[in-house]
């Protein structure tokens, strides 16, 4: 039981290069390309390096060398063992093959790892004098798994690919195929999440959300002190209409990871928009974006530290930095083209017509509040609701009856429980729990026969996929643009219960007034 | 039907199966509904907020079911919200006339808000078919006929801390059977001076309560605490969490199943203001302690839980300085909303707010400045006006000397809002705070206000 080939040659291409690194105590400036490691994307190995010494320590692990175990498939016998040699900065730069004593399986509990490390590690440290910071035990299945999704890696699709992945790890962490010791924060995070989705499928997760991304071309560039890399981001439909059945199946995504060194540009003495401008310009890019990859690491840090659910405090906390990053554009954040909303003529002119949206003072310490306190009055401390995804592009039927189409219409539908103001749990609801056969799928129905299931179903929602996407492009990606009304043709769909529809009727979320809430949204005074 | 008075606590894995076992503890739903009666399900049904302001509506669903197997003809639901609240804005807000009907249940609407489009005299027949005049004490209490004529009571009370009353038991589910502005207390005008001392509100308030209680009783009592709210209290859920306690108590009488409540609770019965109170009134009538006690053994339970603040000062609202006269209890509850309610809710207008200095009760501290002081109360209105805060002193020119001269001169402090009311009104109030401090400084509360003023527009039917 081993690795496939194509998965060892890019590793041993990875392991070689850092190796040379050792020797040298420089960068090879040749772009030999490798795939990052079980996946699909290209990228420089000099960049790799560098990603690899930014994230690793502060993510995984920022001590020497880690062994890797396969066991067999009842958990009871060492399969294979192999030492790899690591520098303190997480880079594999040799792996060893070594025999373990099965006796240290036996009668373990794998769930309590530490025992097991120690006694490897002291074996490891009286045979070859290592010290190792981790050990990863895999079990045979797990390495199918890893085999399965790898094998075809030089010829499938980036969509294909992620979604198998997210199969894969939903399975490895599901079914318990895989242990690291110590655990990271972002296993013990992942494991936490897939728990608090009642172990929805994750691939089906990916999918719903990929789902709701329309079209879009852009640049995200990272940058730090030694380091300046690009990601560029694709989501297209093919034109190919022979073999595939909808616009769906067609769609694709294509990531690339630039390193910046490579390109003739000097970062340092050129003026952000100029330097962004023809970044876009030489990768055809529509809309380019630039943030500290330090900051970026260190809310991602943040993030993964934290327990799931989130604790309001919590939340508020994450939220707070969001709004606080997305209000200092220009210290914190670039983008090319610029937001409109930054514009003066914009800013000067909404104000003179009685709506104040500088966004460089925006309500950062007060919008969490306010959406904790709204949720705590509306929902209350325990609370369950329905959010039904519609897509009605996927069918054609009558305008007027919406209600009775969401037999057809329904896309997923999730089950949401609060208990005392945080997300307890999210559910992954059949078709079936939710449409009746024989009655008017109203959402008046749909509220009283789940409540008969699954306990009282305080709201039920349903939006159309069309609405979130429209939202996602008008008010994310298009941030550049100026189309007011397309955003105000956006706003009214949600009075339209096509799109938006709300049982029971909350009045406080009806009727919401811009004016009166942008003087919540936006301070008076910079604080 | 066997006079025992017992009492049932019970355990379960949800809501549901609590209740389920204490009403068979007790001898089974058919040994309170008889085939054809009429029930009525008195549930808490405060606010247009989640659980558990409101009633469990699982363990409603359940009580229906329950009463439709013993063969109920007809299961009514209902119960007055808050001030300035209607049955219909509770309804439609929470979706439950259409709910309770699905599971056999019927929605009332006691105070008729479902029936607006009438004329004055249609309205005011309607009133008199719908409520019956009661004498209590020397007060006229309008009572619904519904629950008066109905063949069976029962009292499903979601268990909740109380600023007042530490626990919200049976006796207050019960009190709103009768529309709101019955419930107030209203100090007489010509009250007697130690109407604060004597703490004469909350005395009032305790006799009314057991007035209510007196016009009919229950035949079935549920304390439901399973999940059991602690800390601020409903309305205020930042401060407070749901305990899941995973207990249910049913008696069928309600003194008895509020004073079993209690001790499960770890509180000492005869401490609570309203068990004591009836403990005085009726001695020899019911003995406490020789109680049915069915179920869990009420000695292995241990609850501990987070009390509401006993004291206004402890309430911490920014730029606000609390200055307490002598209060009653009247004072005490509408402040410990008011203020809860600015904290909860208004974090980014009190960033706005000027140092304020918040005065209420009989002879309240001086205030820290002359500048934006709140009189909260009659009683600090009245017993302030000789202050010297209420004038401050101004250079100008001075009228005696035909304007040549310039001098101090003593004018009226403007700087000071007055709230007026025994105790005042919440919507009242915070409609004040928006005129005086003005919208843009309040622009949280204006966004609330918007929505809450225009449910009031539903509201004064019964009024009328």
């Amino acid at each position: 039981m081993s690795l496939n080939k194509i998965f060892k040659e890019n590793w041993l291409k990875i392991l070689d290069f850092n190796a040379k690194i050792k020797e040298k105590k420089d960068f090879d400036k040749s772009q030999i390309k490798v795939r990052i490691p079980i996946t699909p994307l290209e990228i420089d190995l000099s960049l790799l390096y560098k990603l690899v010494s930014h994230i690793y320590p502060d993510f995984v692990n920022d001590k020497q060398n880690v062994l890797d175990i396969i066991i067999s498939n009842d958990q009871k016998k060492i399969e294979k063992s192999y030492l790899h040699l690591t520098y303190k900065n997480g880079n594999h730069y040799q792996v060893k093959k070594i025999d373990q004593n099965n006796e240290f399986l036996k009668d373990q509990d794998l769930n309590n790892l530490g025992e097991i490390f120690n006694k490897f590690q002291n074996n490891l440290r009286e045979k070859e004098g290592i010290t190792i910071s981790g050990i990863r035990i895999y079990t045979e299945k797990a390495i199918d798994k890893i085999n399965s999704l790898t094998s075809n890696i030089n010829i499938v699709d980036l969509k294909t690919y992620l979604i198998n992945l997210c199969h894969t790890f939903y399975n490895l962490i599901n079914k318990n195929m895989l242990y690291i010791y110590p655990e990271p924060s972002f296993m013990t995070f992942l494991k936490h999440l897939v728990k608090f989705l009642n172990f929805i499928d994750s691939s089906k997760i990916f999918i719903s959300i990929y789902e709701l991304f329309p079209e879009f071309n852009s640049g995200i560039l990272f940058t730090q002190e030694n380091l300046h890399f690009l990601v560029l981001i694709k989501k297209s439909t093919s034109n190919n209409k022979k073999n595939e059945k909808s616009i769906k199946d067609r769609s694709k995504i294509n990531i690339k990871l630039l390193d910046l060194e490579g390109i003739d540009y000097d970062f340092n003495t050129i003026n952000q928009k100029t330097f962004l401008k023809k970044l876009l310009k030489k990768f055809k890019i529509k809309s380019i974006y630039h943030f500290n990859f330090q900051q970026f690491l260190y809310y991602l840090n943040d993030l993964i530290e934290s327990d799931i659910p989130f604790e309001q405090g919590r939340f508020s906390f994450l939220l707070q930095k969001l709004l606080y990053a997305y209000k200092s554009y220009e210290i914190n954040w670039y983008s090319y083209p610029r937001p409109i909303i930054y514009n003066f003529f914009i800013k000067f002119f909404s104000r003179l017509v009685g709506y104040n949206v500088n966004l460089k003072k925006l309500s950062y310490w007060a919008i969490p509040e306010l959406i904790i306190n709204v949720q705590n009055s509306i929902l209350g401390l325990l609370n369950k609701i329905i959010i039904i995804i519609t897509d009605f592009k996927s069918i054609k039927i009558d305008k007027s009856k919406k209600q009775e189409s969401l037999k057809e219409t329904l896309s997923n539908a999730y089950l949401i429980i609060t208990f005392n103001g945080k997300l307890k749990n999210i559910q992954l609801l059949n078709k079936s729990d939710v449409i009746s056969e024989n009655q008017n799928n109203s959402l008046k129905n749909i509220r009283n026969e789940t409540s008969s299931r699954f306990g009282y179903i305080s709201s039920v929602i349903s939006i159309d996929k069309s609405l979130i996407k429209l939202i996602i492009q008008n008010f994310l990606l298009n941030q550049h643009r100026f189309n007011p009304f397309s955003n105000l043709i956006t706003l009214r769909k949600f009075r339209n219960p096509r799109y938006f529809n709300l049982y029971p009727n909350r009045k406080i979320l009806q009727n919401l007034r811009i004016r009166t809430l942008l003087p919540i949204l936006i301070d008076k005074f910079e604080f | 039907m066997n006079n025992e008075v017992s009492v049932s606590i019970t355990t379960g894995d949800n809501p549901k199966d609590a209740v389920i076992k204490g009403i068979n503890n007790l001898g089974g739903i058919s040994k309170f509904i008889e085939k054809d009666e009429t029930v009525f399900i008195k549930i808490n049904l405060t606010s247009i907020t989640g659980f558990p302001s409101n009633v469990n509506f699982n363990t409603v669903i359940e009580v229906i079911k329950l009463c439709k197997t013993a063969g109920a003809k007809k299961v009514y639901i209902g119960s007055f919200p808050s001030e300035n609240l209607s049955i219909k804005d509770v309804s439609d807000e929470l979706g439950l006339k259409e709910f309770l009907e699905y599971y056999g249940g019927e929605l009332v609407f006691l105070d008729n808000s479902n029936r607006l489009k009438m004329s004055n005299e249609e309205k005011l027949k309607l009133q008199k078919d719908s409520f019956k005049e009661v004498e209590a004490q020397d007060f006229i209490i309008q009572y619904p006929k519904i629950i008066l004529n109905i063949d069976k009571f029962i009292c499903l009370n979601q268990v909740n801390v109380h600023p007042l009353f530490n626990i919200h038991l049976s006796l207050l589910n019960l009190f709103s059977c009768i529309p709101f502005k019955f419930r107030k207390i209203f100090a007489k005008e010509n009250a007697e001076k130690d109407y604060i001392i004597t703490d004469q509100y909350k005395k009032n308030l305790i006799s009314r309560i057991f007035d209510i209680y007196d016009i009919k009783k229950p035949n079935l009592v549920i304390n439901d605490l399973f999940y059991f709210m602690e800390g601020a209290g409903p309305f205020i859920y930042k401060d407070s969490k749901i305990n899941p306690t995973k207990y249910t108590v049913c008696g069928n009488e309600a003194i008895a199943t509020d004073y079993i409540t209690l001790k499960i609770l770890g509180i000492n019965p005869k401490k609570n203001f309203l068990i004591s109170h009836w403990i005085e009134k009726n001695i020899g009538i019911l003995d406490l302690e020789k109680i049915n006690l069915l179920g869990e053994n009420l000695e292995d339970i241990n609850l501990t839980f987070k009390q509401c603040k006993k004291r206004i000062e402890d309430i911490y609202v920014q730029k606000f300085n609390i200055k307490k006269g002598q209060i009653c209890s009247g004072c005490f509850l509408q402040s410990y909303y008011l203020l809860n309610f600015l904290k909860t809710f208004l974090l980014k207008d009190l960033n706005y707010l000027p140092q304020c200095s918040y005065l209420f009760g009989a002879n309240p501290l001086e205030p820290d400045s002359p500048n934006n002081i709140i009189l909260y109360g009659d009683c600090a209105i009245k017993t302030t006006e000789k202050r010297e805060f209420r004038t401050i002193e101004k250079e100008g020119r001075d009228i005696k000397t035909l304007f040549l001269k310039k001098a101090i001169m003593e004018k009226k402090n403007k700087r000071i809002l007055e709230i007026p009311g025994c105790p005042p009104n919440l919507q009242d109030t915070l409609n004040r705070f928006l005129k005086y401090f003005k919208k843009n400084n309040l622009p949280t509360l204006n966004f609330y206000m918007k929505k809450l003023n225009k449910t009031k527009k539903t509201v004064d039917f019964d009024e009328s």
